[in-house]
């Protein structure tokens, strides 16, 4: 037993990292083994989860029990909830076909329609609250931290003293430039459309190097895992 | 006569043990523990909620650290919903407690909090009980924290049916051109002569995803000019929900455009729901049939760089778009044309023309110019230290 699991899984996981590996040189038999492999077990246990976590706890056993507690609304609830689900099926007929837009169309509008709020909360109202006042709750425009980087004239309160500022001008920019109703040729679209595109390119800037430098640390982490813990070929991790 | 001596001595050790303990715990408290608690229904909640306050009134050096514990329904251990460890900073303090963590049936309609206070020892520990409160709180019909959400949600409902009937009446509207899309002929047309197929991925999101619904809405007028050209177009999908509507929404391109013996059901696939063995099928994929064009538009994650890189790989014009902030970069650095976050939403109006979406595009418009006035008028009025707008319209 320890030899499977100290030995002979942890060497499969380095042959397919290798594998998968080998795609950077080419596509090759190797990679598609690896490639169909993964698939074949990632819908294999996606059915598995799917009876096991929804069907038997959420639907089958519900509907046994609500019924033998004699709660029969509660129990035809259910199964109306089950008979839509099947009515997946029906796109096996093209005669039946379209019973299927049922479940589709509750779920795209129960979705749409769950998501208006919390959108509207986390997306707009605490966006718009954020760029006016700061987490301390302070204006964002505090025209007092310049009085004190005049005073006292030092990098930190130079930063102090603009970066509210900037992320209003920011806001106020770049939420232009996502106007449509407008030509381009717009005075404003066109005089706020530079330096909206230069605070994008800025903020993707960043947000590249940061998922940039998690995705290096994911592949040191691997790497970690061939030479180190499975090979001992470096004793200290990277 | 000796049983008798015998028990008067057991009684004796018994009583004096008794008065050791309490002389002990005397010892331990020479003091009387003090403070103020109360318990109070949260609200505009589902009942699930109550804030407790505790202000100490025992100096620093008497009591340094009390316990909070707060129960549902009844003292006992098995009711226990939360505790905390309060060091006396001779100050109020306040906790917003969930009565929902350790109960098994959920949303009851009322319930019943209880909160009790012990003077602590250094270890952690309770040691004596000294204040208890309790409190019924019930489950509200409206929550009036969100009542600034619902406004401009009507108000945003209220453009939308406006739009959309003028747009339904013949008034046109102006959207602006969008570079990506402009690209959109030249990338079908680019495929078609070189005569590989088409590659539409429309995202891992899900259906609850505004992007995957937007990448559903693209996805028709693309599918009606790749049928002009009677191109083959592959739509590899996550989600078998999407797959679904991808299947419908690429046969009524076909049927539009008078081909529906171009479409074929196989083309519009499902892979598998796991996000990584997806990008890896999807890139053996675009390895082996070499797509003219690939269209990458919806929700992406982690994956959104393996599938532009590799179509970058292999020479296919790429038209990328999502909304999400962190994956617009990668796009950006190895598409030909990415949608920005809302042009996403815009693409599907400006290709179909459909008055349903253009209008909804000029309320979404509408509502950001009245956004903005806010925001000026709120940044304003806080320069002043007047809050009305962050407190009663953008709150928090």
């Amino acid at each position: 037993m320890g030899f499977i699991s100290t030995v002979f899984w942890p060497t499969i996981a380095v042959i397919l990292s290798l594998t998968v590996y080998s795609f950077l040189w080419k596509d090759n038999f190797l990679y598609k083994v690896a490639e169909h492999l993964f698939i074949g077990v990632t819908v294999g246990y996606t059915i598995g989860s799917a009876w096991n976590q929804i069907i038997i706890p959420k639907l089958v056993e519900p509907v046994i029990r609500n019924f033998s507690d004699g709660k029969y609304l509660l129990a035809f609830w259910l199964i109306i909830g089950g008979v839509l689900g099947m009515f997946y099926f029906s796109r096996f007929s093209e005669k039946t076909s379209w019973l299927s837009r049922y479940p589709i169309a509750i779920t795209v509008g129960f979705y749409a329609g769950y998501s208006i709020v919390p959108i509207w909360i986390s997306y707009v109202s605490k966006q718009f609250h954020a760029t006016i006042l700061n987490p301390a709750g302070e204006p964002m425009l505090n025209f007092k931290l310049f009085n004190v980087f005049f005073s006292n004239p030092t990098y930190a309160n130079l930063l102090k003293a603009l970066n509210g500022p900037l992320i209003v001008i920011g806001v106020i920019i770049v939420l232009i430039y996502f106007f449509f109703s407008f030509k381009n040729d717009n005075f404003i679209i066109k005089t706020s459309r530079t330096p909206a595109l230069v605070y994008l390119m800025l903020g993707f800037g960043g947000a590249f190097g940061y998922t940039f430098m998690a995705r290096i640390s994911l592949f040191i982490g691997r790497m970690n895992f061939i030479f180190s813990d499975w090979i001992g070929l470096i004793k200290n991790s990277l | 006569m000796k049983r008798f001596v015998y028990i008067l001595v057991i009684i004796s050790l018994l009583f004096s043990a008794g008065f050791a303990e309490e002389a002990e715990n005397n010892n331990e408290l020479d003091f009387t523990p003090k403070g103020k608690l109360e318990i109070k229904d949260k609200g505009n909640d589902d009942g699930t909620g109550v804030n407790v306050f505790f202000r100490p009134q025992n100096k620093p050096e008497e009591v340094k650290y009390y316990l909070l514990r707060v129960y549902y329904k009844s003292v006992s251990e098995d009711n226990l919903a939360a505790q905390y460890r309060i060091e006396n900073k001779d100050r109020r303090y306040k906790f917003n407690v969930s009565l929902q963590k350790r109960r098994k049936h959920p949303y009851p309609n009322s319930r019943k909090g209880v909160a009790r206070v012990y003077v602590s020892n250094e270890k952690g520990e309770a040691v004596k009980a000294f204040l208890t409160e309790s409190t019924n709180t019930s489950a509200s019909w409206f929550n009036i924290n969100k009542l600034s959400a619902f406004m401009g949600v009507l108000l945003f409902l209220l453009f939308v049916y406006i739009f959309i009937k003028q747009a339904r009446r013949g008034v046109e509207f102006f959207i602006r051109k969008i570079p990506g899309l402009e690209e959109l002929d030249n990338a079908v047309g680019r495929a078609t002569e070189l005569g590989k197929p088409i590659y539409y991925i429309p995202g891992i999101g899900t259906t609850s995803r505004i992007a995957t619904l937007a990448s559903l809405n693209i996805l028709a007028p693309v599918t009606r000019k790749v049928a002009k050209f009677a191109t083959p177009l592959k739509v590899p999908n996550r989600d078998p929900v999407v797959m679904s509507i991808a299947q419908d929404v690429v046969k009524e391109g076909y049927m539009a455009e008078g081909r529906p013996d171009l479409f074929n059901s196989n083309d519009v696939f499902f892979l598998t729901r796991q996000q990584f063995a997806f990008a890896g099928a999807v890139s053996g994929l675009f390895k082996r049939e070499k797509p003219g064009a690939v269209f990458l538009l919806g929700k992406f994650y982690a994956e959104s760089l393996i599938f532009a890189e590799t179509a970058n790989d292999v020479g296919a014009i790429q038209i990328a778009g999502t909304d999400s902030v962190s994956q617009i970069p990668f796009f950006i650095a190895a598409c030909d044309y990415t949608l920005i976050g809302e042009e996403l939403f815009a693409a599907s109006g400006y290709l179909s023309g459909d008055p349903l979406i253009v209008g909804t595009m000029k309320a979404q418009d509408y509502l950001k110019a009245i956004l903005i006035v806010l925001l000026f008028i709120g940044i304003i009025l806080n320069i002043f230290d007047i809050d009305i707008i962050t407190k009663y319209i953008l709150q928090r």
